[in-house]
C-alpha cells in the first residue's frame, strides 16, 4: 500500500509540474510579445555570445527523412537528390539562381536545325573519384542505364533514340522527335547524371546494372564523395581533393546530413547552431524564428504545385459539374493564408503563374457556395445528394492533412461527406497506378523537373502518362492532341498558342482542384554565406561556406 | 464470497476514508459527467474550422486556446472525453466478455480444452501489447473502430487467466458439486453458479484497465493508426500538437493532461476497489 501511495503522489507531483511549466511558458511568451526593447537587448546579448562559428569547415543539415536511395538514375525525392547533387554531375546545369543553362561536364553543344540531333563536346581531364577517366563512353553507358532501369526520372528522356560516342570527347544524342526542352531536361537534378562506368561494371550482379551496390555507394565526378551512411541517423560527404572545379576560394570540406524527425528538435538545433540548415520548421513558427539575428529565413517563389487530385474515372466524379462544384466550394483564401500562412501564390489554371506560356486570361475557381450548390443540383445531386468520397493523404505530411481537413469541412457545407485516410506514400503510390484501385481523391504536391509547360501539362494531363504521373486519370482527346503537337514543335509562338488552348480546356474540365504554388522556405544560420536558391535544383554546398 | 460485493455502510465509509480513493472517484465522476453533458459545457463546435482564429493562446472566448485549424481546444477535449470513455468501456467490455467465457470454460472443464485455451493465451501474451495492437490496427486499416478491436484483441488473455484461476478454486466447492448432482448442465453451472462469484476481481481489474485501454488507444491514434481527422481524439490531438510544443505550448499540453487525469482517476478508483472488495488480492508489497 505504501508503495502505491507514493506512486500516486509522484503522479500528482508530475501533473503539477506540467501545469507549472505551462504557466512559465505563457509568461515568457507574454514578455517577448509586450516588451520589444527587452526582446532586442536579449537578442544583442545572444548575438555577442554566439558569434563563434560551430564546425566552421563542415556544413550540417537537418532533414526530417533520410535518402531513399543514392542511385541517381532512380532517386526522385529531395532528401536523396540533396545527397546525390553534391557527388554526381550532369552535362549541363543552371547558372546561379537563373534559368540560364551553362556547361558542366560538357564544354559546349550544338543542335541540328530539325532539333533532332544534339552533339556535346565534353570537358577534358575529368576523372571519377575511383580514378576512371570521364569520356563519351561514360556518358553513353550512364544514359543507357537510366533508360534501361526506366524508373522515376527516366520518363523525361524517353525520346532518346540512340547515343553515339563519336570520339573520346564527343557524344551525339539522336532523338525520335524534336524535343525542345531537351537541354532543360539535361540540366535538372534528377536523372541525367553520369556514374563511373567502371563502378557499374564491377558491381553488376545478375544484370541489375549495379542497382544494388549503387543504392548505397556513389562514384561521381563532383566536388564531394561519400564517406559514410548510417541508415536512419546521418550521412557524411567529404571533399574530393581532385575535383576538376578546384578548391580555390571558400568552401567547406565536409557535409553532414542528419536525420532529425521532430520539428521542435530541428528548431532547437538550429537555434543552438548545431545544424546550419533545417528543412522542417513549421510555418507557424517562422515569424518567431526570423526575429533571431543568428538565423536567416529566406522565402522564394517556386513552381511547386499543390492540387487535390480527383479520380476522373470514378462514379459521380466522372461528371464535370460535380468536380467543378467542389472546386467552387473550397476556401482558397483560408487555405493559402491559414494553412500556408500566406507563403504561396494562388493558382490560375493548371500551370503555375510565372511559367512560360501561362495563360493570364484564365478565370481561376473562387469560392462561390451558391454556384457550387447549383452545379450539384444540375448534376442530379441536390443538397449533396448523399455524395460520399474517400480522400487519401500521405503519412507525415502535416500541411496536406490540414488542407484535407479544410476541404472536408468545406464539403460538409455542400452536403458532401469526405472520409480522410492517412496512408504511407509507398502504399498510396501502388494504389495510384490504376483508376480501379486509386482513391476517389488525394492531395499531393508536384515539383516540376524543368521550366517548361511540357513538364506540367504533358506529365499530368496527357492520357499517355496514366499509370505514372497522370494520377487524375484524365482523358481528353483534344488536350492529348494539343500537348503532343506542342511537345514536338520547334516554333515557340506556335507552342505557346497550343499550351494556352490546352490550359483553357483543362481549367474548364477541372480534373483537379488547382490550389497554390508554395513558397520555398530556407531556414539557416546567418553565418552560412554563398547560398543561392534555385527553383529546380537542390542546394549545392560546394558554393557555400561559413563566415 | 458473494457477501463481499454487498456494500454495507461501514465498508463504504472505509472506502472513502482513503483520500486517494476520494480523489479518484471525483476525477472519474467528473469525466463521466463531462462526457454526458458535453454539448452544454462546450458551446463551440469541436470540428468547425475557423482559419482566422488559428493558434490563439488560452484566454476569454477560448479558455484553452485554439489549434492549428482555429478549432476550440476546450471543446475538442470535452467531446474527446466521450470518445475516450467509449473506447475504454468498449475495449474492457469485449475483453471481459471473451476473457470470462473462455476462462470459465477453461477452468471448469480442464484437460485438453484448458491446455488449448491456455496455450492460445500464452501466444497472445508473449507479444508486447502495443506491438501486437499496432500490427493488428495497421493490418485492419486506420480507423478508430479498428483500433478498438486491435486493443481488445491484446486484452482478453489477461481476463482469461484471471477468471480461470478463480474457477479452478471455485469448482471444488460443495455448492458446485451439488448443482452438478441435481443434474444442471455445464453451461448453466459455469454462467449461473461459478462466474458470478468471480465478479469482484473482474470489477477491480476492469476499472483499472479502462484507464490503460484509453491510454493504449490514444497511443495508436498518436502514431496515426487510430482516430482519423477531424475526430477530436486526445491522442491524435497530441500527435498534431507536438510540433507546436515550443511555440504554442497549450496545444499538446491540455489533451495530454486530459489523458493523464483520466488514467490516474481510473487507476486510483481501481486501487481503492481492490482493497475494498478483495483484500486477498493486495499486492505483496
Amino acid at each position: 500500500m505504501k508503495k502505491q501511495k507514493s506512486l500516486s503522489v509522484l503522479l500528482i507531483i508530475l501533473l503539477m509540474c506540467t501545469l507549472l511549466v505551462g504557466g512559465c511558458a505563457q509568461s515568457a511568451n507574454k514578455v517577448s510579445e509586450s516588451g520589444q526593447t527587452a526582446n532586442q537587448s536579449q537578442q544583442t546579448q545572444k548575438e555577442s555570445k554566439n558569434t563563434e562559428i560551430k564546425n566552421p569547415d563542415t556544413m550540417v543539415i537537418a532533414y526530417d527523412d533520410q535518402p531513399t536511395t543514392l542511385d541517381p538514375h532512380i532517386a526522385y525525392d529531395p532528401e536523396s537528390l540533396t545527397a546525390i547533387s553534391q557527388v554526381y554531375e550532369g552535362l549541363v546545369t543552371y547558372k546561379g539562381s537563373s534559368s540560364e543553362v551553362i556547361p558542366q561536364l560538357a564544354e559546349r553543344w550544338e543542335v541540328t536545325d530539325n532539333g533532332k540531333v544534339w552533339t556535346f563536346y565534353l570537358r577534358k581531364g575529368v576523372k571519377f573519384t575511383d580514378g576512371t577517366p570521364f569520356n563519351a563512353e561514360a556518358v553513353k553507358i550512364s544514359f543507357e542505364r537510366l533508360l534501361k532501369i526506366n524508373q522515376g526520372p527516366a520518363w523525361m528522356f524517353d525520346m532518346i533514340k540512340n547515343i553515339d560516342a563519336v570520339d573520346e570527347n564527343t557524344v551525339k544524342f539522336t532523338l525520335s522527335y524534336a524535343f525542345v526542352p531537351f537541354l532543360h531536361a539535361l540540366a535538372n537534378p534528377s536523372g541525367p547524371l553520369i556514374i563511373s562506368p567502371k563502378a557499374i561494371k564491377d558491381h553488376e550482379k545478375n544484370g541489375d546494372l549495379a542497382q544494388d551496390w549503387l543504392r548505397q555507394n556513389m562514384v561521381g565526378t563532383g566536388p564531394y564523395k561519400l564517406e559514410s551512411w548510417n541508415m536512419g541517423q546521418d550521412f557524411t560527404l567529404v571533399k574530393n581533393p581532385d575535383y576538376w572545379g578546384g578548391w580555390e576560394g571558400k568552401h567547406v570540406s565536409k557535409i553532414i546530413q542528419k536525420v532529425v524527425q521532430e520539428s521542435s528538435s530541428q528548431r532547437l538545433m538550429l537555434e543552438s547552431g548545431d545544424v546550419d540548415f533545417a528543412n522542417a520548421i513549421p510555418r507557424d513558427v517562422i515569424d518567431q524564428l526570423s526575429k533571431n539575428p543568428d538565423i536567416t529565413v529566406q522565402k522564394n517563389k517556386t513552381v511547386n504545385l499543390l492540387n487535390i487530385f480527383f479520380n476522373n474515372q470514378r462514379g459521380a466524379l466522372k461528371d464535370k459539374r460535380v468536380r467543378q462544384a467542389m472546386a467552387y466550394g473550397f476556401s482558397y483564401d483560408d487555405c493559402i493564408n491559414g494553412v500556408f500562412n500566406g507563403m504561396g501564390t494562388k493558382m490560375q489554371g493548371p500551370l503555375p503563374v510565372g511559367m512560360w506560356s501561362h495563360d493570364d486570361s484564365i478565370k481561376p475557381y473562387e469560392k462561390d457556395v451558391e454556384k457550387a450548390k447549383k452545379l450539384l443540383e444540375e448534376a442530379g445531386y441536390p443538397g449533396g445528394g448523399g455524395l460520399k468520397f474517400t480522400m487519401m493523404v500521405e503519412t507525415g505530411a502535416e500541411d496536406y492533412k490540414k488542407v484535407a481537413e479544410l476541404f472536408q469541412s468545406d464539403m460538409k457545407n455542400l452536403g458532401i461527406d469526405i472520409d480522410i485516410q492517412v496512408l504511407a506514400w509507398a502504399t498510396m503510390k501502388d494504389l495510384l497506378s490504376s483508376p480501379k484501385t486509386a482513391p476517389d481523391m488525394f492531395i499531393s504536391g508536384f515539383y516540376p523537373d524543368y521550366m517548361d509547360p511540357d513538364d506540367v501539362l504533358y506529365a499530368m494531363y496527357n492520357s499517355k502518362t496514366i499509370g505514372s504521373i497522370n494520377q487524375s486519370f484524365y482523358i481528353n482527346k483534344e488536350v492529348d492532341k494539343l500537348l503532343d503537337e506542342a511537345r514536338q514543335s520547334t516554333d515557340s509562338s506556335h507552342r505557346e498558342e497550343l499550351y494556352k488552348k490546352a490550359q483553357q480546356i483543362i481549367n474548364e474540365d477541372c480534373p483537379d482542384i488547382f490550389i497554390l504554388t508554395r513558397d520555398n522556405i530556407t531556414t539557416m544560420r546567418s553565418w552560412v554565406k554563398g547560398f543561392e536558391y534555385h527553383p529546380l535544383l537542390v542546394n549545392r554546398y560546394y558554393f557555400m561556406y561559413k563566415e | 464470497m458473494i457477501g463481499e460485493i454487498v456494500m454495507n455502510k461501514k465498508s463504504l465509509a472505509k472506502f472513502f476514508k482513503n483520500p486517494l480513493n476520494v480523489i479518484g472517484v471525483i476525477i472519474v465522476m467528473a469525466i463521466i459527467l463531462t462526457a454526458v453533458v458535453a454539448p452544454w459545457i462546450a458551446r463551440a463546435d469541436p470540428v468547425a474550422i475557423f482559419m482566422s482564429n488559428k493558434l490563439l493562446p488560452p484566454g476569454p472566448g477560448h479558455i484553452l486556446g485554439t489549434d492549428e485549424m482555429g478549432r476550440d481546444i476546450f471543446s475538442r477535449i470535452v467531446y474527446g472525453a466521450r470518445i475516450s470513455l467509449q473506447v475504454g468501456i468498449e475495449v474492457v467490455a469485449s475483453a471481459v466478455l471473451i476473457g470470462a467465457t473462455l476462462g470459465g470454460v477453461s477452468g471448469y472443464f480442464g484437460g485438453w480444452i484448458d491446455e488449448t485455451i491456455m496455450r492460445i493465451t500464452d501466444m497472445f501474451l508473449s507479444f508486447p501489447s502495443l506491438i501486437l495492437a499496432m500490427a493488428v490496427a495497421a493490418a485492419l486499416g486506420p480507423t478508430l473502430t479498428n483500433a478498438v478491436m486491435a486493443v481488445s484483441l491484446t486484452w482478453w488473455p489477461w481476463y482469461t487467466r484471471l477468471v480461470r484461476g478463480q474457477v479452478l478454486a471455485l469448482r471444488q466447492f460443495e455448492y458446485v458439486e451439488a448443482a452438478r448432482a441435481i443434474g444442471n448442465r455445464d453451461i448453466k453451472i459455469i454462467f449461473k453458479h461459478i462466474l458470478p462469484n468471480c465478479i469482484s476481481p473482474i470489477i477491480v481489474q476492469a476499472t483499472m484497465d479502462i484507464g490503460f485501454a484509453i491510454q493504449l488507444t490514444a497511443g495508436l491514434s498518436f502514431i496515426g493508426l487510430g482516430a482519423q481527422p477531424p475526430t477530436p481524439e486526445w491522442g491524435a490531438m497530441i500527435s498534431t500538437g507536438r510540433q507546436y510544443l515550443l511555440s504554442h505550448w497549450w496545444y499538446p499540453t491540455f489533451p495530454g493532461m486530459a489523458i493523464l487525469l483520466t488514467v490516474l482517476g481510473f487507476n486510483l478508483v481501481g486501487d481503492g476497489l481492490r482493497d475494498f472488495l478483495d483484500p486477498k488480492m493486495r499486492r505483496a508489497d
